[in-house]
């Protein structure tokens, strides 16, 4: 194959890239970028408009694929406006998109816009939570006579909330009518769990949010408790424990 | 371990598969459409557990599985990341697919990724970096790729190889096989007024591993009409065209109904699937009329 002409204004395939990734990420339109594109009837600009559409938008619906709940509680265009912030701040590292979200909550908590509806960053952790739950690794559950360890599965996710957070999750996914949430309502710590496949959720008291937290620091101490025959939470333990 | 049958096979059938979406795999199960193969993006399954792999286990008992990358970033100029690359490997040892495939794009650049098919140019240079890239997958994996034409939204002044050469040369250097997607090469022509025939005067069959055919979405752009490869609807009458004209020539391979947006019922997927199908056996039927 014929080397082709020698363009040595043209940038080498490492350079475009980075040119092409600060056009992606921050709007940086290098003139050596610009150049190298043939315009064919747009404007080299235009043309590298539809990448830069084609990145927003997958990730936005991402996030939206996410967050389900908390784009019905902020509406679609607050979400997306939000979203599109999150995303020049956040942009994903690696090409599994159902690693990336983890800090949506805690930007969601600190958007100046999003002060008034401060209960949707929970609403956001309590997303993310069912989505590392479903994902999580599939364990085998601990039995007691197998003499072996006991911890806590990697699929359980603890939510501290000073929101009435089940409730919340109740009316945004349509289980219960939105007049019925009472912001007033005592908090709601909610306990994710996965049973197979199937991810539930549980209110969990503060106390028991704090023995939780203490058995997952301590798989000794969580091992002893299950082999003494000891409950050491309320709610649905047997998928909580899982062999070491 | 997947009893699926050997490719060979499939081909004999001469049956469409469809994309496996999370949305149907309880209807899948259920139903059990007459589909050849399912075909996965491979990245939704770089989990660890839960239901996607509960459902995949099973519904790859039943079927034969194609798995389809998109952010391994064939075109990056510092290579694969060893990281990405395990994972794939690590999938594919799992499912054991009867097909792998990826893209003649770019993706990712010193830790960040775009989640997009970004072009490369069609350079001498390009072509020694993407040969290397693919060698290292196909060392690491066992086995041969098939490497897909992507959309093109944007050409470069300096690219001097046409696609389908570059793609011939990417084969003869790697050995690796070809996926054609043919709304693809719709959509490139259409944005970058260029001929849809270069790809069957040049493209050798015999490399061709995959068909895709998909649907594509219009937008204007300051008056010009871009095609956006959104996999959002059927099959355009111009993709199957191109189809006909495609088997009539080179004999059919195993193809890939492709649907990844606006996701439809599980019918509406094997309906088009269906529609494939008759293209397929009609056009056997042509070769072989003593068969009748």
């Amino acid at each position: 194959m014929d080397e082709g002409p020698q363009d040595n204004m043209a940038p080498t395939l490492s350079e475009l890239q980075k040119m092409m990734q600060a056009w992606v990420l921050r709007g940086e339109l290098d003139p050596r970028l610009e150049e190298s594109i043939d315009p064919i009837g747009l404007t080299a600009q235009e043309r590298l408009q539809i990448h830069s559409n084609n990145y927003s938008l997958s990730l936005k619906q991402a996030l939206a694929d996410t967050f389900p709940l908390v784009q019905v509680f902020l509406g679609e265009a607050f979400f997306n406006g939000l979203a599109g912030e999150f995303i020049k701040k956040h942009p994903p590292k690696e090409p599994m998109l159902s690693e990336w979200g983890g800090d949506f909550a805690g930007f969601t908590q600190d958007f100046e816009a999003a002060k008034g509806v401060a209960y949707v960053a929970d609403v956001a952790a309590l997303e993310w939570a069912i989505h590392v739950s479903a994902n999580a690794r599939d364990e085998a559950l601990y039995e007691p006579a197998s003499g072996k360890p006991a911890k806590m599965a990697n699929s359980a996710q603890l939510v501290k909330s000073r929101w009435p957070l089940m409730m919340l999750w109740m009316a945004g996914s349509g289980q219960i009518p939105p007049e019925a949430i009472d912001m007033d309502a005592a908090p709601q710590n909610i306990l994710v769990v996965r049973k197979e496949s199937a991810v539930k959720l549980h209110i969990v008291s503060d106390a028991d949010c704090a023995n939780y937290l203490k058995l997952l620091g301590s798989p000794s101490e969580l091992t002893a408790l299950l082999k003494a025959g000891q409950s050491p939470l309320n709610g649905e333990e047997r998928h909580l424990f899982v062999a070491a | 371990m997947s009893t699926h049958k050997p490719a060979g096979e499939i081909l004999s059938s001469r049956r469409c598969g469809i994309s496996l979406k999370a949305d149907h795999y309880q209807a899948v199960l259920t139903s059990r459409p007459d589909v050849a193969f399912f075909e996965i993006h491979a990245e939704n399954y770089m989990v660890e557990g839960g239901a996607h792999h509960h459902f995949l286990r099973d519904i790859a008992s039943h079927y034969p599985l194609s798995i389809h990358g998109v952010g391994l970033s064939l075109g990056t100029a510092d290579g694969i990341d060893s990281g990405h690359l395990e994972r794939l490997a690590n999938l594919i040892d799992r499912y054991q697919p009867f097909l792998v495939s990826e893209h003649l794009a770019w993706a990712a650049d010193n830790g960040t990724y775009l989640n997009d098919l970004l072009p490369v140019p069609l350079t001498t240079e390009s072509l020694t970096i993407i040969a290397d890239n693919i060698k290292r997958v196909q060392d690491r994996l066992g086995r041969q790729i098939l490497v897909e034409n992507p959309s093109s939204y944007m050409a470069f002044k300096h690219s001097h190889i046409p696609e389908p050469d570059f793609l011939m040369e990417l084969a003869a250097k790697t050995e690796c096989g070809l996926l054609l997607d043919l709304n693809n090469i719709a959509v490139s022509a259409s944005n970058l007024g260029t001929q849809t025939d270069c790809w069957t005067k040049t493209i050798d069959p015999a490399l061709v591993g995959e068909i895709h055919l998909a649907g594509h979405d219009s937008r204007v752009v300051n008056g010009v009409t871009i095609k956006i490869d959104d996999h959002g609807s059927p099959i355009s009458p111009e993709v199957f065209d191109l189809f006909n004209a495609w088997i009539a020539r080179s004999g059919a391979v195993p193809t890939l109904m492709e649907w990844d947006s606006n996701i439809p019922a599980l019918d509406v997927l094997v309906q088009e699937a269906v529609k494939v199908d008759s293209v397929i056996a009609h056009q056997a039927k042509q070769q072989s009329p003593s068969d009748g």
